[in-house]
């Protein structure tokens, strides 16, 4: 991938939601619509938690941006599968790394 | 007022209200109440609302806007069914949901403003075929009846029916500007 792509890319999605960050780190390994949320309750201890109509607006944005895929379950589940996409993993990536910068110059401006 | 339709009420009742599309989180409130004095929705046409008498209960109604001839349909109608939401009534591609809460928080089925804004763009794309329908039969020009009422000097006739389709489409772009309105009120706010 070309610098400048990426850099569209990253211009072009970013910043992202709260919402739609945790559901994009949750995708790192395939999950349903309802996996996804429980996913997100689980992981910031019921304090994000996703109405339907957000999920599925969510799931549906980020795959429009191909930030996720849907892919085929195991023994032929009707329900629908996501996953992270390479630019999906790109983004998430770089949205780490900005918080992680604002995280660092809090730290630091703020003596904590 | 309220007493006497109290009285009057039987085990299931049809009430008419006129409510607009830009004023559902009034309509949400409504069947709330509703439901606190034991009327609950049971089915929703244009302007009437069928409720069934059952317990007085806490109910949360939640309304959205989604084109049911959408390919991801089913994968939509899942995830509310999953979260919990069950589906009332749909009545013109806005579908009526409800949940008992489990405690005293308010159950939603948008988390945040960015969010509940893309419910208010599915419902502006969804009246554009409604507008250009609208505007086409209520076009003098294309009904002979009218046509011939003119020329027969019954001007008044097709006058009125000009004056007519003008008021309808008034209506719509002030729907459309109330909605646009509404858009812009929730993606102005922070993102979450």
């Amino acid at each position: 991938m070309t610098g400048s792509r990426q850099q569209d890319l990253i211009r072009r999605t970013t910043p992202l939601t709260e919402a739609s960050f945790y559901i994009l780190i949750s995708l790192a390994e395939p999950l349903h619509g309802y996996g996804v949320m429980q996913k997100v309750m689980e992981l910031s201890r019921n304090r994000v938690q996703l109405g339907p109509g957000t999920l599925y607006g969510a799931l549906t944005n980020l795959m429009s941006q191909g930030l996720i895929e849907a892919v085929d379950g195991a023994g032929g589940e009707r329900k629908k599968l996501y996953q992270l996409t390479e630019d999906g993993r790109l983004v998430a990536e770089h949205e780490v790394r900005r918080m992680e910068e604002l995280s660092r110059h809090g730290h630091m401006l703020l003596g904590i | 007022m309220r007493e006497v339709e109290m009285e009057t009420r039987k085990e299931s009742e049809w009430i008419f209200k006129v409510v607009w599309a830009w004023q559902d989180e009034r309509e949400e409130k409504w069947l709330e109440e509703q439901a606190a004095q034991g009327w609950h929705l049971e089915k929703v046409a244009p302007f009437f609302y069928k409720f069934l008498q059952g317990t007085p209960s806490r109910v949360i109604y939640r309304m959205d806007y989604k084109r049911t001839t959408d390919q991801d349909y089913a994968e939509y109608r899942d995830i509310f069914t999953l979260c919990g939401w069950e589906l009332v009534a749909e009545m013109a591609n806005w579908h009526y949901y409800r949940i008992s809460p489990e405690n005293s928080e308010t159950p939603e089925i948008y988390s945040n403003d960015h969010s509940k804004a893309q419910k208010y763009r599915r419902l502006l794309i969804g009246l554009v075929p409604v507008m250009v329908i609208f505007t086409t039969i209520f076009n003098p020009a294309l009904s002979r009846g009218l046509l011939n009422a003119r020329n027969q000097g019954d001007a008044w006739v097709y006058q009125a029916a000009i004056a007519f389709r003008v008021v309808i489409f008034l209506l719509l772009v002030y729907v459309i500007i109330r909605i646009l309105v509404k858009i812009r009120r929730l993606e102005s706010g922070k993102k979450e």
